[in-house]
């Protein structure tokens, strides 16, 4: 395998990294509308755009190695 | 019956919107940025890929960063208190420690020799103020205050501040014939001998 490429093994765990991101990005943003706790919400708020930025980070990984930009 | 029984639910749930209270949501997501902290040190650590190994490596010091900072707000709004562990405890668990400390640095002269075969095994000059700097450690964490009562059988309890100087290097015990001023060189050698042989008299005997 070429050192520059990605392996099975890592395309899996980008993936699955990119699939929590996901995940937290929709809990961020349900706790930020529903919090009533102010200080809770902001930071809600906050940490859901960081990991969107975070998921988009992963998927330029991938934009990388497939030799298709798509995404910037 | 079951279709009837499930479509009353669904109604009743329907009904209802659920409001998950504000610290039930905050430890779901504090939950979830531990598990991704847990997962990306294993992707990190699986990675070969440099550039995939390097972005793992952020998301990592970023989970943890972003875990600690919700925890900090959690705690500071009273939910999520930490029990401070009792000061005994800790003193039992130092001794305990110190004594494992001890057999360990014995175990490493036994069958390391000390800081020369150390030296020797790491390419000579350039390895030496490391092991000097182990060696330090070493005496400034075993050397124990008399009357702590886990002293190994035989050892001298005076390896305490008195023997440790003020730029924190251990100094030789009277007799011992080696100077501390030795810095760099072949002399360096003799001189981390000395000191284990030193050393090892302490807690060897």
């Amino acid at each position: 395998m070429h050192t520059g490429s990605v392996s099975t093994k890592e395309l899996s765990y980008i993936c699955d990294s990119m699939k929590n991101e996901e995940t937290l990005v929709k809990l961020c943003v349900h706790g930020a509308v529903e919090s009533q706790n102010p200080q809770l919400k902001q930071f809600f708020y906050q940490l859901s755009h960081e990991r969107f930025q975070d998921y988009n980070q992963l998927m330029n990984v991938l934009d990388h190695h497939s030799g298709q930009t798509q995404y910037s | 019956m079951y279709n009837q029984s499930t479509s009353t639910m669904g109604q009743q749930m329907g009904q209802q919107h659920v409001a998950l209270p504000d610290k039930d949501m905050a430890n779901i997501v504090l939950s979830e940025l531990k598990r991704m902290s847990r997962e990306y040190t294993t992707a990190c650590l699986e990675a070969a890929n440099p550039m995939v190994h390097q972005t793992f490596n952020q998301l990592l010091q970023k989970s943890l960063a972003d875990q600690m900072q919700l925890f900090q707000l959690m705690n500071q709004q009273g939910m999520y208190n930490v029990t401070a562990a009792p000061t005994q405890e800790i003193q039992k668990e130092q001794q305990k420690f110190r004594q494992c400390g001890f057999e360990t640095q014995q175990f490493m002269q036994q069958y390391l020799g000390g800081g020369q075969t150390t030296a020797g095994m790491m390419g000579g000059q350039n390895a030496q103020p490391t092991s000097q700097a182990t060696m330090n450690q070493m005496t400034s964490n075993y050397g124990m205050p008399s009357g702590m009562g886990t002293m190994p059988p035989g050892a001298s309890s005076t390896t305490t501040s008195s023997n440790i100087n003020a730029s924190g290097n251990p100094q030789m015990r009277a007799g011992s014939g080696t100077s501390s001023g030795m810095s760099s060189g072949s002399g360096m050698s003799t001189q981390m001998s000395s000191t284990t042989q030193d050393h090892s008299k302490k807690y060897l005997i």
